[in-house]
């Protein structure tokens, strides 16, 4: 039986992580190490933009120290990443180059959406109530050291998401100077919150009635035995969750070390984890509370199980990127009868080109979302769409997409009707594969979108074939609508130039008019 | 009626943890004065009442005297101040040492010349043919060796080794007429302390101590002077080794100062022999600032006799001591074969000495060569000189395993040891890490990772007592053997912890001081006590080395007043005052004292029929549950279970070697009139015998010839 050692590494801001497992196709995954050291590198990257020598080197001991464990273990694969803490830290890059030159280690940097959407995977495979609460209007509030995130589901499917920058360690670095002149420092984080979460429940809270509300965070279970002294019971109904909340609220940073034993540092981030719990309890008026003990490591050996085929989850995370997509669009009141026309026809085409445009199912998603979010600009203005299209897309976050993957997206969408740039204009912003990529992308947005200039979904039924001549290669579209297509038979000769220099496939319309 | 938590915790419901451990080195020397006891094991016991004594003046009365020195007031328990404390140890400590010296020169003394030992006494009374023998020993052997210092106005007072013996000489210039001047010289502890001599007859064998032969030639070290006046002494200086962790930034370096400079602490005890000079005496107090008339103690007869243990092990005289014990292996467990696949089909109760240590030995020397073992963590505490469980854990490194070893730097007296096997562990490539500030590392556990066909396999020794193979010959200790995953986890986190990185959230099976152990205690007597008011069978059976944390004692006094039957066996320190009426009526101690020291640390609770066991590193003092890192761990095995259900009931019925506390605070011996003999050490050295001689019998039922394989080309 082949059983694979794997070792998942959390730099995180305020803790150094790691767990090791054990997977098999027989027995699953399972967890067989756990340790965790605390070591603040938000503090030093919130308050001064950098991580400092001392804080670098014992980050890279800790490291070291965490090779060896790996070694205890015989650990044959590893995955290892690092959050706002170290990516946020303007010397992040020569950080990285040390801890892979004395620990020998890769660290990958994660962007927010890419660590919130493996934790909600590692939440599905994990926590068996995820699956059922998601069903009902339920917000996943994951409290970090630097942001907060709160996503929306709905019938099984992510509605929305939203980051925040009211992580618990920013909150106590920005408020620490003025923690001492007052005597009332739960009100002052309130205060300090109130503006942010109230924006935040204005634009997305009333449309959704919040039936449950499942937590994540540092020590928030620990929170909770706290007040009770016993055992609790999942979810926690508000009345036991406030009545933890003021036990801790009024107890002080040192009793609570005292108390739960938690090193000072972790007992002082507490309070605006719990603050930030209670106040969306009241703003939503969820009925309930589940808290997770699910972690960024668990998440981690989840994804790699699931690469490794070893491992399948209950619940498609790729419908919550396209439809948290979708509500983007609808966000900005884009014609969601044009966007589905133009999306089907775009990934008829990328479909039946699959065996000549070598590219893959997750180069698919990319085109999916740039169709949908392509006219979200106008929104702001009906000139220079595309332009304020691609500032949407950059500034809105979209679950489970890198930085880099949105930042491709973006441009897919800004270049659907301006001049395709060459490869020196992008001013080395993509590599050339990249570049590739997004030209041939653009190429079929262009197209599609072509094909529905009207608006008025004249093409519903499509078929399209990859036909090779003698001299060419041709891509047949094949429509049998009766209305007049001469519009869209226009700008497709417009686009298909652009088309066929990309590919080397020219492409035909054709209208269908016999049986 | 209701009894608050407070009522439980008056003065007067407590002894006097100091007296009670003088109680306890009353029973050692009980077994010295004890007739039925052969001869060189009496002087062994005598020899351990001395050294015993010697520690705890060194840690416990140094202790008190420096709280003295601070002004610090707060009672003890039993609502003593230091200072009262002191005054009663220091009457109880003189008492003992004339007992000591009574058994010695009354007792031991005389038997042992009748079975041809001798110890010339004072060197006035050696033959001539000895007398010249001891003189050529002297400028062979001894003279070389020897610093004498006098002190006079440009020679100040020397400083004085701690436990040293010395002489102290007044000295008369032969050329001038001066006072009588001061000299002091070391009695080298290079040279053995008792030095054979030729005897008057061929059957015996005599001795001399060392200090008598340099007495009798001490005018030769000073020529120009005339020895007026010549005796031994010897001083006791705090050794209390209390470092402030926080501060020291290496704590490596930061103890190997304090090593230094424990030399010089102040004087706390003078030694000397009775009828010593006056003068001689009045110089010594004055120059070693000794204040306090009961800090001196005229023994009569020969200082420290601690070499009474060198003479127990003397060679042709096997008939005067117990036959020797050699542990028996392990029922079922064949350490010859694959130790790993016989633990993964059950646990294993290891109890020493009645079976032997090798079986752990073993366990650490298989790792270090199986090819499927990743990694060996262990916890060392105090091991034996040539350890060969340190050796293994060398060798395991250098086959490329990963060895974590934590080396408890702080652990009494074994400090210099401990460095010395630390730096040479780290040279072999084994990760040394040192524990957490503030706490000792107490606790006794070695985990095993091994990857094996299905995964991760962790097997792991959980123990009361140290890894030292040489203790575990003359301690009863008990172990366990298991790969239970609950076991294996727990332990992992237990090595987590003590690397420095976070506690787990919860555990599976162990308990931990210093942060969870004591609730858990709490959480089993109380529920103890809860069934006891429900009218329900309720017991509790604790046995261990020492009790004497207040919250305990008065937890248990709580179940004892709801009627909990309680029965505890603690070889020391017991503060627990029993037959006290509505307050410790149904509670029973005795202190089991005997050829092997009781160490094993067992406590069972009957849980309304669901009786459970656990073993522990720890005993029930305010160090172990509080500064301490201990585990406590259940005993869920059936087949161990009741083995160690069984030892308890057989210590329970032990009526040779148990003493019984009385409710006036003193141990007495059982009446054994009418009652079976049961000495329970010599029962389990019998069963395992029984046990050993029972395996010999099935291997040879069993035999089978073996068919020789053709050599390999």
């Amino acid at each position: 039986m082949s059983v694979t050692t794997f070792a998942a590494i959390d730099v995180g801001s305020n803790n150094l992580a790691m767990k090791i497992y054990e997977f098999s196709k027989k027995n699953g995954l399972h967890e067989i190490d756990s340790i965790k050291h605390t070591l603040e590198l938000g503090s030093d990257t919130y308050t001064f933009g950098a991580l400092s020598y001392p804080v670098i080197n014992e980050l890279i001991q800790v490291l070291e120290k965490f090779v060896v464990k790996m070694k205890e273990y015989a650990v044959s694969e590893y995955a290892a990443c690092a959050t706002s803490g170290l990516r946020e830290a303007q010397n992040c890059i020569f950080v990285l180059d040390q801890i892979q030159l004395r620990t020998g280690l890769h660290i990958r940097i994660l962007s927010n959406s890419e660590q919130r959407f493996l934790c909600y995977k590692a939440m599905a495979f994990f926590e068996k109530p995820f699956n059922q609460m998601i069903a009902k209007n339920t917000a996943v509030v994951d409290v970090g050291a630097g942001s907060i995130q709160i996503s929306l589901f709905n019938h099984n499917v992510l509605q929305n998401t939203q980051n925040i920058k009211l992580g618990s360690l920013r909150i106590r670095e920005l408020l620490s100077n003025v923690e001492k002149e007052t005597l009332d420092y739960t009100s002052l984080i309130n205060e300090y919150m109130e503006y942010d979460l109230s924006t935040y429940e204005h634009l997305f809270l009333p449309k959704n009635k919040v039936k449950h509300m499942i937590g994540f965070g540092e020590h928030l279970t620990e929170l909770v035995k706290l007040s009770k002294k016993l055992a609790f019971k999942q979810p926690l109904d508000i009345e036991t969750y406030t009545a933890a909340f003021q036990a801790i609220s009024k107890k002080g940073i040192e009793q609570c070390s005292k108390e739960l034993n938690l090193s000072k540092e972790q007992a002082s981030l507490l309070l605006p984890t719990a603050v930030v719990f209670h106040k969306l309890l009241k703003k939503s008026k969820a009925a309930d509370l589940y808290l997770s003990n699910t972690c960024l490591c668990d998440a981690l050996a989840v994804d790699f199980a699931l690469k490794q085929e070893k491992l399948s989850l209950p619940h498609d995370f790729i419908a919550d990127i396209v439809e948290t997509s979708r509500n983007i669009a609808r966000r900005y009141e884009c014609n969601e009868a044009h966007l589905n026309n133009v999306e089907h026809i775009a990934l008829a085409l990328f479909d039946s080109m699959k065996k000549v445009h070598g590219m893959n199912r997750r180069d698919r998603l990319y085109l999916q979302i740039a169709v949908i979010l392509h006219s979200c600009g106008q929104f702001i203005n009906m000139n220079q769409i595309q332009y304020n299209s691609y500032h949407i897309v950059m500034s809105t976050e979209i679950i489970g997409l890198s930085h880099e993957e949105r930042k491709l997206v973006a441009n897919v969408v800004r270049y659907k009707s301006t001049n395709f740039p060459s490869f020196k204009e992008t001013n080395h912003c993509f590599d050339k594969t990249t570049y590739v990529k997004l030209a041939k992308l653009t190429a079929i947005l262009r197209l599609a979108n072509s094909l529905d200039k009207s608006h008025k979904q004249k093409l519903n039924a499509i078929s399209c074939r990859l036909k090779y001549t003698e001299t060419e290669t041709q891509l047949i579209i094949e429509t049998e609508t009766f209305e007049d297509i001469t519009l869209e038979q226009g700008l497709f000769t417009r686009n298909a130039e652009f088309f066929s220099q990309i590919y080397g496939i020219r492409p035909v319309l054709k209208q269908k008019r016999s049986i | 009626m209701k009894q608050a938590k407070s009522d439980f915790m008056k003065p007067q419901y407590f002894r006097n943890r100091e007296l009670s451990w003088l109680d306890f080195n009353y029973r050692v020397l009980h077994e010295a004065r004890d007739k039925s006891i052969p001869l060189l094991e009496r002087t062994k016991f005598l020899s351990i009442t001395a050294s015993n004594l010697d520690e705890f003046f060194m840690v416990r009365v140094a202790s008190l005297k420096d709280m003295v020195n601070a002004k610090y007031l707060k009672p003890d328990l039993s609502g003593l101040t230091p200072g009262e404390q002191l005054i009663q140890i220091l009457k109880k400590a003189h008492e003992l040492v004339n007992l000591q010296y009574s058994t010695y020169n009354r007792s031991l003394l005389p038997t042992l010349k009748q079975n041809d030992i001798i110890i010339i006494p004072e060197y006035e009374k050696l033959n001539e043919v000895q007398s010249e023998y001891v003189d050529k020993y002297f400028e062979d052997f001894v003279y070389p060796v020897l610093t004498p210092m006098a002190v006079d106005s440009s020679r100040p007072f020397p400083l004085l080794r701690n436990k040293t013996l010395n002489i102290a000489a007044l000295l008369k210039d032969r050329k001038k007429d001066k006072p009588y001047d001061f000299a002091t010289v070391q009695v080298p502890s290079v040279l053995p302390r008792i030095i054979p001599i030729p005897s008057e007859d061929i059957t015996s064998k005599t001795f001399i101590l060392l200090e008598q032969v340099i007495e009798k030639n001490i005018q030769k070290l000073f020529l120009n002077y005339e020895v007026k006046e010549a005796h031994p002494y010897r001083i006791m200086r705090n050794a209390d080794l209390s470092i402030d962790e926080e501060e020291a930034a290496d704590l490596l370096s930061e103890i190997e100062n304090k090593l230094k400079k424990r030399k010089w602490g102040e004087v706390i005890r003078l030694e000397v022999e009775e009828g010593c000079d006056s003068q001689l005496l009045k110089i010594l107090t004055k120059e070693l600032k000794i204040k306090n008339e009961p800090d001196i103690f005229y023994v009569n007869g020969p200082i420290d006799l601690t070499f009474l243990m060198k003479l127990s092990g003397l060679e042709g005289f096997d008939h005067l001591r117990y036959e020797k014990y050699i542990p028996k292996p392990v029922p079922g467990l064949d350490l010859e074969g694959d130790i790993f696949e016989q633990i993964r089909s059950h646990d294993y109760l290891l109890n020493h000495p009645y079976y032997t240590f090798d079986a752990v030995v073993e366990f650490v020397r298989k790792a270090a060569f199986d090819p499927n073992v990743l990694a060996i963590k262990q916890t060392l505490y105090r091991v034996s000189s040539h350890s060969p469980i340190i050796a293994s854990l060398a060798t395991a490194a250098e086959n490329g395993k990963q060895v974590t070893v934590l080396v408890e730097l702080k652990a009494r007296f074994d400090e210099e040891n401990n460095i010395n096997w630390a730096k040479k562990l780290e040279k072999a490539g084994c990760h040394v890490i040192y524990g957490l500030v503030g706490l000792k590392t107490h606790c006794k556990i070695t985990l095993i990772v091994r990857k094996e066909e299905d995964g991760i396999r962790r097997y792991v020794h959980l123990g009361t007592g140290n890894y030292n193979d040489s203790t575990a010959k003359l301690y009863t200790d008990l172990g366990i053997l298991t790969c239970k995953t609950p076991y294996g986890e727990d332990a992992t986190a237990v090595f987590n912890m003590l690397s420095g990185y976070s506690e787990p959230l919860s555990w599976h099976k162990l308990s931990l001081a210093p942060i969870w152990l004591r609730d858990r205690f709490m959480e089993l007597i109380e529920r103890e006590t809860a069934h006891a008011k429900e009218g329900k069978k309720a017991v509790i059976i604790a046995k261990m080395n020492s009790l004497c944390d207040a919250k305990m004692i008065a937890a248990l006094y709580e179940a004892s007043a709801a009627g909990v039957e309680i029965h505890l066996i603690i070889r020391g320190i017991c503060c627990l005052k029993v037959g006290m009426e509505g307050i410790s009526e149904t509670i029973t101690v005795r202190s089991i004292v005997g050829n092997f020291l009781e160490h094993a640390r067992i406590y069972y609770f009957y849980n309304d029929g669901f009786e459970e066991v656990y073993m522990s590193s720890a005993d029930l003092m305010p160090r172990n549950l509080d500064r301490r890192v201990e585990i406590m761990f259940p005993i869920e095995d059936e087949k161990a279970k009741s083995e160690v259900l069984e030892l308890l009931d057989i210590e329970l019925k032990d009526t040779v070697k148990a003493h019984i506390l009385t409710a006036d605070g003193t141990y007495e011996k059982i009446d054994k009139r009418g009652k079976v003999l049961l000495d329970s050490q010599e029962y389990f050295c019998k069963k395992a015998t029984e046990d050993a001689a029972k395996l010999v019998q099935e291997k040879e039922t069993y035999r089978v010839f073996e068919p020789l394989v053709p050599p390999e080309s």
